[in-house]
């Protein structure tokens, strides 16, 4: 309980510092808020009057109570430049997109990350660890802005190539575990995970065969809007396949590392000796305490993600957080500017205490130390 | 190995010999990727430190290649090995150039961050109490900001250059290098070499900077070869949205900027930097990888 109070009022004073710190930074922008609303041509009383009608007559320390009482209670007030509108308004349209992308971005990386990684730590030092660990290290040293041009040439440029690779690769998998299936069906093993496999891989040929999507360029389409759930899906898709190569690379080392570390243990020996089957000892026995360093590394990139969409949104022409921020800087929107920030970081000082508490719920050792 | 040992027990179809020839055939290729690393590293910082004196042609001033052709294509007989872009400008050059800039900030950023976080680290885990709390909000508050926003608005404020660029990102690694320094300070500190040198009378800043600091500082470079890699990713991402050295001065960030909408028709405009930031930041990734696989080995 102690822990926890602790917990709390760390976060809060975090949070004041936070909110503090992004105050005083943009008072010590140089330029004018006033020549932001009335351009250069402005009389000298029309500024006088606008930078009363801001409240930066005020002195500094009243100006910050009344920002920080107007952001406690969500409402950040108008947007300096045009279009004036509510600033809350704007972020609440902004941060649904970036967080769609962002979420989505990490969860097709876990998807994909999770069982390379504990493939890889079972089969070490053998062909899929060799090939997926370089594989990895080849894409950790792409840049997001490269992974996404070379993403847009493909699938918008180039769709009917990027059909038949995935074709062949598809047939290929498909072929290969149905040929597995068999040598082990032959071996008196049982196939029929493999078989699995090979009749999903077949039904995605289909698929892909009946229905490939093409995907826009650039643009987003919100879920309300006409196209519903299948135009939001084909417009995010690259940016999310974007958003989860740049992450991938890390969540895998991470998880394979630590899986190694983990099969190595007495316990997971145990469960050998009393004969349980491989997935049974990899989903079952080792993953869950080999994955309390990718719980943390996966929340920490959700927040700071949520920032940090900004180079897929330019690529793709997303209206998100990033853009709405960049746009506010650049037109001296600092009312705009300081909203956004202090929202982003207060999110990511909310996930960093949410990924705290399922360390908790994750890891007993942690839990009972405590009581 | 346990559980390699384990693996191969369940599983003894493969003949001994076999095994350990591929064994040392991978060792072999581990040896030959590192050195391979090593080697492009060589030739890019060396690229990098003669690109005045190499003989490239003009690759930053647009006004000196009226008579040179546009968008050549790269072919090694020409004096455009690696093309040129739409005003003429020679990729290779642009290329050392882009490389200048990269590594400058990169290692710059590196190491102004390493040495202000790791000496604020050290001070904090090793005073504890009042200041160790402060530190401690200080640097989760500044991990709390959206660094890219920041580094925008740093740059916007003032005029994108390479030393704002260097000093920007160099504040963002501030706050990890100043958790490294403490957790490890945290664990030299009840040793017995600090206990001696308490006990012989040392003052505390003899002990901070001849006991403790020698021990941090390693661990805290191997660490900084994976951020110089880091951060020469994050100024070819701010080149490439126009943050950084501007147009013609040439960076591989602003290369492929420039380049990205004539990719159908040119790629090499867009291959040509692309490959080499990925060679560079490959290469740093591998050596950093090597030398922590020999770091944890001597641990063990």
């Amino acid at each position: 309980m102690r822990a926890v109070l602790k917990r709390v009022t760390h976060l809060v004073l975090v949070l004041w510092l936070v909110s503090l710190a992004t105050f005083l930074l943009l008072e010590l922008v140089p330029g004018d808020p006033a020549t932001a609303v009335l351009g250069t041509s402005g009389t000298p009383d029309q500024y006088a009057q606008v930078r009363a009608q801001l409240g930066l007559d005020l002195p500094l320390h009243e100006r910050y109570l009344s920002w920080l009482g107007g952001a406690l209670q969500g409402d950040f007030g108008e947007s300096l430049t045009p279009p004036h509108q509510d600033v809350s308004a704007a972020l609440a349209a902004r941060l649904p997109v970036t967080f769609q992308i962002a979420a989505c971005g990490l969860l097709l990386a876990l998807v994909i990350s999770v069982p390379t990684a504990v493939w890889a730590a079972h089969r070490q030092g053998r062909i899929f660890d060799r090939w997926s660990s370089s594989g990895v290290f080849a894409v950790m040293s792409l840049p997001t802005f490269l992974i996404g041009i070379f993403l847009i040439q493909g699938f918008v440029f180039h769709p009917q190539a990027m059909q038949t690779a995935a074709l062949l690769v598809a047939v290929g998998v498909a072929t290969g575990a149905g040929w597995t299936a068999q040598r082990r069906a032959a071996r008196g093993d049982s196939p029929w995970s493999l078989v699995l496999v090979a009749v999903l891989a077949s039904v995605l040929v289909l698929l892909l065969i009946v229905a490939w999507p093409t995907f826009p360029r650039q643009g987003f389409s919100r879920l309300g809007a006409d196209g519903g759930l299948a135009e939001n899906l084909r417009h995010i898709a690259l940016p999310v396949l974007t958003v989860a190569l740049g992450e991938l690379a890390l969540f895998t080392r991470v998880l394979r590392s630590e899986m190694i570390q983990t099969l190595d243990t007495g316990f997971v020996e145990a469960a050998r000796a009393r004969g349980l089957p491989t997935h049974r000892i990899l989903l079952g026995e080792a993953l869950r305490p080999a994955s309390f360093s990718l719980v943390t590394v996966a929340g920490l990139s959700l927040g700071s993600l949520m920032g940090g969409t900004l180079i897929v949104e330019v690529l793709f022409n997303l209206p998100g957080m990033g853009r709405l921020l960049v746009e506010a800087i650049e037109s001296n929107d600092y009312v705009t500017v300081q909203a956004g920030v202090l929202v982003l970081a207060a999110i990511y000082v909310l996930l960093n205490a949410a990924v705290d508490l399922l360390y908790r719920i994750l890891d007993p050792r942690i839990r009972h130390a405590e009581q | 190995m346990q559980s390699s040992e384990a693996t191969e027990a369940r599983q003894p179809a493969r003949s001994g010999a076999a095994r350990s020839r591929a064994g040392r055939g991978r060792l072999e290729w581990r040896t030959l990727r590192l050195w391979l690393a090593f080697a492009w590293l060589v030739v890019i910082i060396g690229v990098a430190v003669l690109a005045d004196v190499l003989p490239f042609a003009e690759a930053r001033n647009p006004g000196k290649t009226l008579y040179e052709p546009a968008l050549a294509t790269p072919d090694l007989a020409s004096g455009h090995p690696l093309g040129t872009d739409r005003h003429g400008l020679d990729l290779l050059g642009g290329l050392a150039y882009g490389a200048r800039v990269s590594l400058t900030v990169g290692i710059g950023a590196t190491a102004l961050g390493c040495l202000i976080g790791m000496l604020i680290g050290l001070t904090a885990g090793f005073v504890r109490g009042r200041l160790d709390a402060v530190v401690g909000l200080l640097t989760d508050s500044m991990l709390a900001f959206p660094p890219l926003i920041l580094l925008i608005g740093a740059v916007a404020v003032m005029r994108p250059s390479v030393l704002v660029v260097t000093c920007s990102l160099a504040l963002l690694t501030v706050p990890s290098y100043v958790r490294l320094a403490r957790a490890h300070t945290l664990t030299l500190v009840p040793r017995e070499f600090v206990l001696q040198a308490r006990a012989l009378g040392a003052t505390s800043s003899r002990i901070v900077f001849k006991e403790l600091l020698p021990n941090v500082v390693w661990p805290m470079l191997s660490y900084s070869i994976v951020v110089v890699a880091a951060m020469i990713v994050s100024e070819a991402s701010l080149s490439y949205l126009g943050l950084s050295v501007q147009r013609p001065n040439p960076t591989w960030g602003n290369m492929i900027a420039a380049g990205q909408d004539s990719f159908q028709q040119y790629p090499h405009l867009v291959l040509v930097p692309a490959v080499a930031m990925f060679l560079t930041v490959l290469s740093i990734n591998a050596v950093g990888e090597a030398v922590r696989s020999r770091e944890l080995r001597n641990a063990r």
